[in-house]
């Protein structure tokens, strides 16, 4: 009681600028906050987004997760309702009209699929085999028809793909959800 | 005789050091790290594998590939899943699956409500699977106006069923003309 009257009557003569810097310092906390952001953005890199998925596209779902062989001796073909990217650096290979009308078209992606499956069978090991097989991961948003998917799995056997991929989202309950809306 | 101003009254003149507002970068942080996260844990990208080798680019044209296991299974029926989207004039498709087994006669699949009906074909997948425990191949044939969205979901009930080696095929269209005397 002695002393809090004391420390009361002294807080008088401590300077206001003394008090505040006793107030709660964020220098240390915006450092680690800043170092998790560079950590969650490295792994949101250009490498990682090739594998996710796209902006303006929905995947279709599937039960299981598996993941790629290797990553390596990917190429992404990518089929927006309204365009074609093909390609890491996502060329624009026009829409889907132009492919399906367009034979001119079809030859140019044709040959760049091929081109780019060469470069990945010629990276090969000691014994002479091709490091990683080629893969073609089509990455279809979920309203494109058909069609279109079974001529870039052509394209994609013509072009010496050996694997051919489809980039889905994982969804373990689609068939409940997809039970429920036909029992309605 | 003028005094000279007294030391305690000049410090009055300089303020504290300020410390920069760190506050609202900690609120840009503090939104941007919470999105971060929420984007890598809800963007799970799974994959559906098809296999093919080199020079299958028949495939489409109904071959399977050349690393399938029917070489080996030629007593064993060919299950092959034909996805339709719409119905034809001639009354031949229909928007539903048809699945067609070889000896024995094909089964229609209709919509329930405008949906696939998806139980009802995986019902079916594990009657077959009951029936050939040691069946391994299975073929889908999607037609062209058939959504992406049918194809896969249709290739992730047979991948759930234990059909590792699914084959891809356009289902041929064929026109017969009849001969008129």
């Amino acid at each position: 009681m002695n002393q809090s009257k004391y420390a009361r009557g002294l807080k008088h003569l401590v300077p206001k600028r003394h008090q505040d810097e006793w107030s709660l310092s964020i220098i240390s906390l915006v450092d680690i906050l800043t170092i998790l952001l560079v950590f969650l953005l490295a792994n949101v890199s250009v490498e990682g987004q090739k594998f996710t998925q796209p902006n303006r596209m929905a995947f279709p779902v599937s039960m299981k997760k598996r993941d790629l062989l290797e990553k390596k001796g990917t190429t992404v073909v990518q089929i927006y309702p309204d365009r074609i990217l093909i390609g890491d650096r996502g060329i624009y290979f026009g829409t889907l009209n132009e492919f399906a009308n367009d034979p001119v078209k079809r030859i140019e992606i044709l040959k760049y699929l091929q081109t780019t499956a060469l470069q990945i069978l010629e990276d090969k090991d000691e014994f002479g085999n091709p490091r990683t097989p080629p893969t073609l991961l089509i990455q279809a948003d979920r309203s494109i028809p058909c069609w279109y998917i079974t001529e870039f799995v052509s394209l994609g056997t013509s072009a010496y793909y050996e694997y051919i991929y489809f980039a889905t989202l994982l969804d373990t309950n689609w068939l409940q959800h997809s039970a429920l809306s036909t029992r309605r | 005789m003028a005094h000279p101003p007294s030391a305690r009254r000049d410090q009055h003149r300089f303020s504290p050091p300020k410390v920069p507002d760190l506050v609202p970068l900690m609120n840009l942080f503090l939104t941007i790290i919470p999105f971060l996260l929420l984007m890598m844990i809800v963007t799970q990208i799974a994959m559906i594998a098809l296999n093919f080798t080199q020079g299958t680019s028949t495939e489409k044209q109904g071959e399977g590939p050349l690393n399938s296991t029917q070489g080996t299974q030629k007593n064993i029926s060919e299950i092959t899943i034909i996805i339709m989207a719409s119905q034809d004039s001639l009354g031949t498709t229909f928007p539903g699956f048809e699945i067609r087994e070889s000896g024995n006669p094909k089964e229609s699949i209709g919509l329930v409500n405008g949906y696939y009906d998806f139980v009802k074909l995986d019902a079916k997948l594990k009657a077959i699977r009951q029936q050939y425990p040691d069946l391994q191949d299975i073929s889908i044939a999607p037609y062209d106006d058939v959504l992406y969205d049918t194809l896969i979901k249709t290739i992730d009930l047979c991948r759930e069923n234990n059909f590792p080696h699914i084959h891809y095929k356009a289902p041929q269209v064929r026109y017969f003309a009849q001969e008129v005397k």
